[in-house]
């Protein structure tokens, strides 16, 4: 198990190297020095400040040598400061990063029941009615942009009834009830499609399962349906759905960059775009860094959770 | 089948004898035509969208600025009157050629690509494998921002990063089918017979995963309208005054209030879009594969 874990962790490390320098490179392609975006119009017109900043952020060295030291720099943390605000771009993303995560949970807490539930009846009553309708909804639940769902529960939850609010973010820490007032519509949006998509893939699975001869055997041994259900099926539905769960971050996180900014939901993704609009290059660099660190680890998680979990997968991997 | 036997006109004997053996499949393939008929629509709509949209799609009615649907402007107009119908038709063309091109780009990229790393394996694979697992560990949209926000928005730069996301989709797929086809006995018989590998390649196994690389191909158009109206809605892809769906969502947020209508027709697009594709995607594999092998 532990040879595992390490051998998982060292196929990281090529990973990360590869997409740490793909960001430095895409970011090296955009206009501008960086020396003159740092210091504002002002200091641009002053030659030696130019000169004295390139050579402390090492912009006069070759390109490879600047992302060594860029790295070097990076795995310590220190991502550089911001164009805009002159702070570090670690401290920046931080609380951001808890505004986000919260979204993502919600989003999470709303899709894994209803998927779970919708699953088990599809798959449990297969062709009958509720199966039809849960393969709509679920084909509906797939192709339905967040972003549109979004603004159509904008138009009916906080125009016209008036229930909820339009926008805005609120501190749990601050405001716990008006938190998840703010919370309701953007984790409803985002989480949708996962909930589709988890409903189709337990349904799946779960077919796949109970065609399996020791189910056939629990039945034939005369357990009642929802005893079979629970525990021979399930137990190896959710196997593969725990997965899953960790391979969704990345789809989770890319939504939370759009349906951050319908509710200016204030966390990572909204981040993002305001420093695109700002040209804040080291943030944004920051930014995409930290969430595809966030993504591999999770990848990684599930991965070993999948070989915890299912003994058989710790001599087939 | 049928050229076997030679009959009166063996071209036309064969084209109905596939034919017929096409329509009995399609029979069983509701979601193939469904899809198909969707995506026929909105095809249809931007190759004719001169002939169907009722007003030039920048043309300005000043006077008539959020007007509700009436018989003049069937979905109504937008805040500087423009008609929403007529920007509707023309946007398909906008995110049907996006999606087209970086379905164009991921394509010629990256089956050669899983070609390359499926046929050959060893070191080549290893390096494409990690350099696309790379790309990989970014959320799309969020690359897509990265690189958009880097190259400038405009629609041929939404075909290229749309394009480069989804590069390691076809590789993925293309190297896994090529690994599961080369040591089939036609491929050893052609190699047996003194097959060069390019012509192995090109020749031999390619045609023989074209039917899950057609599959790919229409998932991705799907998630690539998604992305390009993701991304227009963000304000970073086509610029007006060029109609886009998702542009059109953009400002339609900020008159939800006052012109309630704006926002249900260019979303409804992107969804009727995602889901035609999504379901031609989903269709073709069926056809392609009844058993159920390719999912």
């Amino acid at each position: 198990m532990i040879a595992i874990v390490v051998r998982r962790l060292l196929q990281l490390v090529p990973v990360l190297l590869l997409a740490t320098a793909l960001v430095f490179g895409l970011v090296r392609l955009a206009p501008g020095d960086p020396a003159l975006q740092q210091l504002g119009p002002r200091g641009a017109r002053n030659p030696e400040m130019v000169t004295a900043l390139q050579v402390k952020l090492g912009l006069d060295k070759p390109i490879p040598i600047q992302y060594a030291y860029w790295l070097r720099h990076a795995i310590t943390g220190d991502f550089g400061n911001s164009i805009k605000s002159g702070r570090p771009v670690l401290g920046l993303i931080w609380p951001k990063l808890i505004a986000t995560a919260e979204l993502v949970f919600a989003a999470l807490l709303f899709a894994v029941p209803i998927s779970l539930a919708l699953g088990t009846e599809a798959a449990r009553r297969r062709g009958r009615w509720v199966d039809q309708v849960t393969r709509v909804l679920v084909v509906t639940g797939l192709a339905i942009p967040s972003y549109w769902l979004a603004l159509i529960l904008l138009l009916i939850f906080a125009v016209h009834l008036h229930w909820l609010p339009v926008s805005g973010y609120v501190a749990f820490s601050e405001d716990p009830v008006d938190n998840i007032r703010h919370l309701i519509l953007p984790s409803l949006s985002l989480g949708v499609f996962e909930a589709a998509f988890f409903t189709r893939f337990l349904r799946a699975e779960l077919i796949e399962v109970l065609r399996q001869d020791y189910v056939r055997t629990a039945k034939a041994k005369g357990l009642a349906g929802r005893r079979v259900m629970r525990g021979h099926a399930m137990k190896n539905a959710l196997i593969p759905m725990v997965t899953l769960l960790g391979l969704e971050l990345g789809t989770l996180l890319g939504g939370a960059v759009v349906i951050e900014q319908v509710f200016g939901w204030s966390g990572v993704g909204w981040l993002a775009l305001t420093s695109v609009k700002n040209r804040d290059y080291p943030l944004l660099q920051g930014i995409v860094l930290i969430v595809a660190v966030a993504v591999s680890l999770a990848n990684l998680l599930a991965d070993l959770a999948y070989t915890f979990i299912d003994p058989r997968m710790r001599t087939a991997g | 089948m049928s050229k076997k036997f030679p009959a009166a006109s063996p071209v036309a004997t064969t084209l109905r004898a596939s034919w017929s053996s096409m329509r009995g499949r399609l029979r069983g393939q509701r979601t193939l035509l469904l899809g198909l008929v969707i995506v026929g629509v909105l095809l249809l709509a931007g190759i004719f969208a001169p002939l169907l949209a009722p007003f030039p799609p920048s043309e300005i009615h000043s006077r008539d600025g959020l007007h509700a649907p009436s018989r003049t402007y069937p979905l109504g107009t937008d805040h500087l009157g423009r008609d929403i119908l007529s920007r509707i038709i023309y946007a398909a063309r906008t995110s049907l050629l996006v999606a087209l091109g970086s379905v164009i780009v991921s394509g010629t990229v990256g089956v050669p690509l899983g070609l390359a790393a499926g046929y050959l394996e060893g070191l080549i694979d290893s390096v494409i494998m990690r350099v696309l697992d790379a790309i990989l560990a970014f959320p799309v949209i969020l690359f897509a921002v990265l690189i958009v926000a880097t190259l400038g928005a405009s629609a041929i730069n939404l075909v290229w990063t749309i394009g480069f996301v989804f590069i390691p989709y076809f590789t993925r797929l293309v190297r896994g089918s090529v690994m599961s086809v080369k040591h089939r006995e036609f491929v050893e018989a052609s190699r047996a017979g003194g097959a060069s590998t390019p012509y192995l390649v090109s020749r031999v196994i390619l045609p023989n995963i074209l039917s899950p690389i057609l599959v790919q191909a229409s998932i991705t158009m799907s998630l690539a309208v998604l992305i390009e109206a993701a991304l227009s809605f963000l304000g970073l892809g086509v610029q007006e005054p060029t109609p886009a769906w998702g542009s059109m969502l953009q400002s339609s947020q900020l008159y939800l209030q006052q012109a309630p209508w704006y926002v249900l027709a260019p979303g409804a697009c992107i969804f009727a879009s995602v889901l035609g594709f999504s379901l031609v995607g989903d269709g073709l594999r069926d056809y392609f594969d009844p058993g159920g092998r390719l999912r």
